[in-house]
């Protein structure tokens, strides 16, 4: 019955570590901002998903498509931070 | 450096809370899948269910029609010689007795009917302990199976529960609401149990001291009316009469069948004289 939140918890960790892996080769890290990130996602997604089976309706796919765009946008820009790093 | 550290550890810490959750997740999958019963969807399920309802009416019908044509040809049959006119006159009490066809006759009519003490629950009560106490203003099967066996032993000849025929294999259920007989669902309130026989003997069989019906003349005596009837038609049975296993025995097995029987008479006979013999032989000879 925890399913759907076990696999938004995961996709929230795994945006939060590309987000953080981005930040930190951009020279932007911040302590707060990572964990904080992560736990916030997390509950909001969760909600999304606890509300969208109350009232019918898949609010955990808007989590879930954003969660993973913002993925595949981190993975590119580290992608190309790494590249630009390696080149010069 | 010691900024990039931070940040190292961070993020492998989380890296290994999501290895957990994956491994979680993952974990669940399985046993969901492993739970997850065939996907049927619900109105597939109900249009099916209407579908084969339908079927089984139609079927029914269909039983009866060619019972009916059955009964022509014996019928015809039986006005051929002086013979077969017997034979289908023999035919004809295998078949009330079987309860194949429709009979007619006087009888009985008991209604059995939920009390509606059930429906006023004391405050003071909870929940839980009211449907224990409240289980005796219910008819249950059990109550009509004792109807209909009380009527046999007061001699009925055709017994019907909710207007479909009893015969000697029908099972009488209840399934939440309602009651299932011949597998057909019928209303569980009220219950109509009819039978043909003598009135005054079926009747007197009903009202009874320490009969069938005392219990619930203590409860509520409005859960039971008993009608004598002067006349009265009861359905025919119009389920499958195919037999699968049943063969009728061959007269060496059919005599060891009936010693046994007669030896069980016997038996009986013993245990009225010395009730204490069958404790101590355990019936055995």
């Amino acid at each position: 019955m925890f399913a759907p939140y076990l696999s938004i918890a995961v996709l929230a960790a795994l945006d939060a570590i590309c987000g953080g892996i981005r930040a930190a080769l951009e020279g932007k890290f911040t302590d707060g901002i990572f964990i904080t990130g992560f736990i916030i996602n997390t509950v909001l997604a969760a909600l999304l998903a606890w509300i969208g089976d109350k009232i019918g309706v898949d609010i955990v796919l808007a989590a879930v498509v954003m969660l993973g765009g913002r993925i595949f946008l981190n993975l590119s820009l580290i992608r190309r931070l790494l590249l630009t790093k390696a080149t010069s | 450096m010691e900024h990039a550290r931070s940040w190292t550890i961070q993020i492998s810490v989380l890296s290994v809370i999501m290895g957990g959750l994956v491994a979680l997740s993952l974990k669940t999958q399985d046993r969901i899948l492993k739970d997850q019963l065939p996907d049927v969807r619900q109105g597939r399920l109900a249009r099916a269910f209407v579908e084969l309802r339908e079927d089984a009416t139609s079927l029914r019908r269909q039983v009866l029609d060619l019972q009916k044509r059955l009964r022509e040809y014996q019928l015809q049959t039986g006005s051929d010689s002086e013979k077969s006119k017997l034979l289908a006159q023999d035919l004809m009490l295998a078949n009330v007795l079987a309860g194949t066809v429709s009979v007619s006759g006087s009888g009985v009519a008991v209604t059995l009917r939920d009390s509606k003490l059930a429906e006023r629950k004391p405050n003071d009560i909870s929940e839980a302990d009211w449907r224990d106490l409240s289980e005796e203003y219910y008819i249950h099967d059990r109550d009509i199976r004792d109807v209909v066996n009380e009527l046999r032993a007061s001699g009925a000849e055709a017994i019907s529960v909710n207007d479909q025929r009893v015969t000697g294999l029908t099972p009488i259920r209840c399934v939440g609401p309602v009651v299932m007989v011949n597998d057909v669902r019928t209303a569980g309130s009220p219950v109509i149990v009819r039978a043909i026989g003598d009135p005054d003997a079926l009747l007197s069989g009903m009202m009874m001291t320490k009969g069938v019906l005392d219990a619930f003349r203590d409860v509520d005596p409005t859960m039971v009316s008993i009608d004598k009837v002067k006349s009265m038609t009861l359905p025919a049975y119009a389920g499958s009469t195919t037999l699968r296993y049943a063969k009728v025995a061959n007269e060496v097995k059919a005599n060891e069948a009936q010693r046994q029987s007669e030896n069980a008479e016997r038996l009986g006979d013993k245990a009225v004289q010395d009730p204490q013999s069958v404790i101590r032989d355990g019936g055995k000879k």
